[in-house]
């Protein structure tokens, strides 16, 4: 049974590593820190724009290895999976715990040095 | 409880679980403990598992997770129930994850992947489930920075330069260099796969992927959280160790006597076989080698457990900047036993050499 069940396991992280590539993410896909998101992340409710230190909290440790304020209304930070998991996770939390502040979250990575790309959620 | 009981910390028989696994999952419980991971359990938010972090009784998660981590993490260094508690643990890290977006990183999944699966250990079927989580991750690896068209033309370096603390370095690196260190990487991951795979090509692909990793800490300076002290932990169950065949012959008047007898005190799991002897410096006789002084040494240093876990005990707890020392003494170590298995090489082909240039003198 024990046996079995370790199978199963395995099996399951062996399919990630492949299903895993048919799209933008790579949970439990064995690609450890296999790349560098330099992102900017602001946040805004209504008309009033989030404090850094207030968005550093409505996302707690979501923002890989270094991420701090680095204006009073934005937070950077260097992200190492792919950028979708970045955006799974805002999304995640702007669909539950903040579905009623109608947030507006701009996030702007660059993926490996690549030229910036824009996300915008409208919540 | 003294050096020899049964539930001391540095033993590693006499459970439910080989050696080589029971010693992997002391380093890691070690680790995780003193690498303040306890306090890094999360409270549910943003679980993978929908719902899971709405239900009410999710506060006292973490307290629950918390208390199940120490609990087992110290049964298993003080082998009580230790394939249990390695399930525990193991299970604990996984859930964890699950309850938390946030808290999934590759060390902790590994780490509590290899924990949980050393608690379905099972005889009959060996170390085949750890040895394939490891060749998993290897393949896992491989496959991605392979697919991934940045790895290929050196892009990652390009962007890695940027962001870690040697940029000024990396923009002296001509462009054309970039593609070579990617393909470098790729080719060494997939040896290291492909070695783990292959019987005889066991213990060369775990000295690779040592140095490998070992490397990746001096350029970067970082463990990668638990990553370092797990995997290499791991790479215990494709090694036939400890070696048991062993005999340690050692001079007890000898200016080492000190060491050797703390080392003779250690070797609670009667690892060698130890004889003194009043003429011998101390010497390690194996199979078919025989290793003197400071070889002989590094040779029980290397089979001992305590000698792991010692080092796990004063790395784990270093702020993440002192980790290059910890790293610079394993390189320096792979160096002594590269140059080692190196000269045993060469011992037979110089002699040999040797012995023919005596003949065709004499001939002469």
């Amino acid at each position: 049974m024990g046996t079995a069940v370790g199978v199963g396991f395995l099996l399951f992280q062996l399919g990630a590593v492949f299903t895993q590539h048919l799209g933008p993410t790579r949970y439990f896909a064995w690609a450890p820190n296999d790349y560098v998101v330099r992102y900017r992340l602001t946040v805004r409710e209504g008309d009033r724009e989030l404090a850094a230190s207030e968005i550093l909290a409505r996302y707690r440790h979501l923002y890989g290895v270094s991420a701090g304020a680095t204006s009073s209304a934005s937070v950077e930070g260097v992200y190492e999976n792919p950028p979708q998991q970045l955006i799974d996770q805002i999304l995640q939390y702007e669909r539950t715990y903040g579905r009623k502040d109608h947030a507006v979250v701009t996030l702007t990575y660059r993926l490996d040095e690549r030229a910036p790309v824009d996300w915008v959620w409208h919540g | 409880m003294g050096l020899e009981s049964p539930h001391s910390p540095l033993r590693v028989t006499g459970t439910s679980l080989p050696p080589a696994v029971l010693l992997a999952v002391k380093v890691m419980a070690l680790a995780f403990l003193l690498h303040n991971q306890l306090q890094a359990l999360p409270a549910p938010f943003l679980s993978f598992v929908p719902g899971l972090d709405s239900l009410p009784a999710g506060g006292i998660l973490p307290m629950v997770l918390q208390a199940a981590c120490l609990g087992a993490g110290l049964c298993i260094l003080f082998n009580l129930w230790p394939r249990l508690s390695s399930l525990v643990l193991g299970t604990a890290i996984l859930i964890a994850i699950l309850s938390s977006r946030t808290y999934l990183e590759n060390n902790r999944f590994f780490t509590g992947s290899f924990l949980f699966l050393a608690g379905l250990y099972s005889d009959r079927f060996g170390l085949s489930l750890l040895r394939a989580q490891v060749i998993v991750l290897y393949f896992g690896a491989t496959l991605n920075k392979f697919l991934e068209p940045d790895w290929r033309s050196g892009q990652f370096f390009v962007a890695f330069g940027q962001v870690s603390g040697y940029h000024s370095v990396y923009a002296m690196i001509p462009d054309s260099v970039f593609p070579i260190i990617g393909w470098s990487v790729i080719l060494t991951e997939a040896a290291i796969f492909g070695g783990l795979l292959i019987p005889a090509l066991r213990r060369p692909a775990v000295w690779l992927a040592v140095g490998y990793h070992t490397s990746l800490l001096m350029i970067s300076g970082r463990t990668f959280g638990l990553f370092w002290f797990a995997l290499l932990a791991s790479f215990a169950v494709f090694l036939d160790w400890p070696v048991r065949s062993g005999e340690v012959v050692f001079n007890p008047a000898s200016a080492w006597r000190l060491a050797t007898a703390s080392l003779h005190r250690l070797d609670i799991d009667r690892i060698f076989q130890w004889t003194s002897s009043p003429v011998a410096t101390l010497t390690v006789l194996g199979k078919t080698t025989h290793r003197r002084g400071f070889a002989g040494l590094l040779t029980i240093l290397l089979n001992s457990p305590w000698a792991y876990l010692a080092f796990v005990a004063v790395v784990a707890p270093l702020p993440e900047h002192f980790a290059r020392l910890p790293a610079l003494l394993v390189l320096a170590v792979l160096g002594l036993l590269a140059a080692d298995a190196f000269l045993r090489r060469l011992r037979p082909l110089l002699v040999q050499r040797r012995t023919l240039v005596q003949v065709s003198g004499s001939r002469g």
